[in-house]
């Protein structure tokens, strides 16, 4: 936004006119809505995004919210839509058009369903009532069974368990401490190793035969003796500081 | 060594093939110089890690037990 400028912002209060502008939906066809794009719905102010437009301010409303109770107590229909996807919460988002002369207000984003729960939201209260969604449910329940055995099982791990499916590497969560300290042990210098941090990486260079200081100019590999060969500079005939490096074995490694 | 992979990445093979046709720098000599020295120190570990990767599946806790989706 190169030129734009801030429109005057006044909370509405009261009973609020909201139009719908557009919809999107995890479902094709928007089916768990009863308010069409182009239709108005009226909000009295305790609605949750009416409660959002008012304050300008992003919130998380669950089941035990007036303001979810109330904007599902609007239309009969959308109370039955809630239970028949199993919606119990719905976080609004009020964006604010900028740089629009003639438009002034909020829009509120409205949206139900997977939301994560953090520890101090709203829809905290959807969880307890046992209306978790699918991922969440394990977490809560790794999360009270570490409250019930502090010591069994460190509750990070598996609140992990969604970041470990992008390919990080898997090892087995062992129950033996000390299998599991021991692979992380050698999985930490694994790592080292492979960012160069590991100070053998540095100290156990392979040793060159012939002149240490050549550049080579070629490598060639040996099929019989699986031997590399890098050749100096003008010297692609000869292998004179030729590395030998036999498959598995590194000259004057240890 | 030379077989040595990383994620499909034949670490040595493919690190001279994509400078194949020109001389390597003296700072991309060093580099291979290290890169033997890391593939060497990895296959020296390899050893150590297998049985105790074993070891841990063979009584590792399942899905079930940490309450996650057997996906």
């Amino acid at each position: 936004m190169l030129r734009g400028s801030e429109p005057d912002i006044r909370p509405p209060t009261g009973a609020m006119l909201l139009r719908r502008v557009a919809q999107q939906s995890l479902f094709e066809g928007v089916p768990e809505t009863v308010v069409k794009p182009g239709d108005t719905e009226t909000h009295l102010e305790p609605s949750a995004p009416a409660r959002s437009l008012a304050t300008g301010k992003a919130l998380l409303a669950g089941a035990d919210d007036p303001g979810f109770d109330c904007w599902t107590g609007y239309n009969p229909a959308r109370a039955r839509a809630l239970r028949k996807f199993g919606l119990h919460s719905m976080m609004c988002i009020p964006v604010r058009p900028r740089g629009r002369g003639g438009r002034r207000g909020l829009l509120p984003g409205t949206a139900s369903g997977a939301f994560r729960a953090g520890r101090r939201s709203p829809g905290r209260g959807a969880d307890r009532q046992g209306g978790g969604i699918a991922g969440q449910r394990p977490l809560l329940h790794a999360r009270a069974r570490h409250r019930r055995h502090p010591a069994a099982l460190p509750a990070a791990a598996t609140a992990y368990a969604e970041g470990l499916r992008y390919g990080f590497a898997r090892i087995p969560f062992t129950r033996d401490p000390e299998v599991f300290t021991g692979l992380q042990q050698l999985g930490g210098q694994l790592a080292k190793l492979h960012l160069l941090e590991h100070p053998d990486a540095r100290n156990s260079l392979p040793r060159m035969d012939g002149d240490d200081t050549a550049v080579p100019a070629a490598a060639r590999l040996s099929p019989e003796t699986q031997a590399l060969h890098l050749a100096e500079p003008g010297s692609h005939a000869s292998h004179r500081g030729d590395v030998g490096l036999p498959a598995g074995r590194v000259p004057g490694a240890p | 060594m030379w077989a040595c992979q990383q994620g499909g990445y034949r670490v040595l093979r493919d690190y001279l093939d994509q400078r194949r046709g020109r001389p390597l720098d003296s700072e991309e000599f060093d580099d291979f110089r290290n890169l033997v020295a890391v593939v060497r120190l990895t296959l020296d570990q390899l050893p150590a890690i297998d049985p105790l990767v074993e070891e841990a599946a063979a009584n590792s806790f399942s899905a079930e037990d940490l309450g996650l989706p057997s996906s």
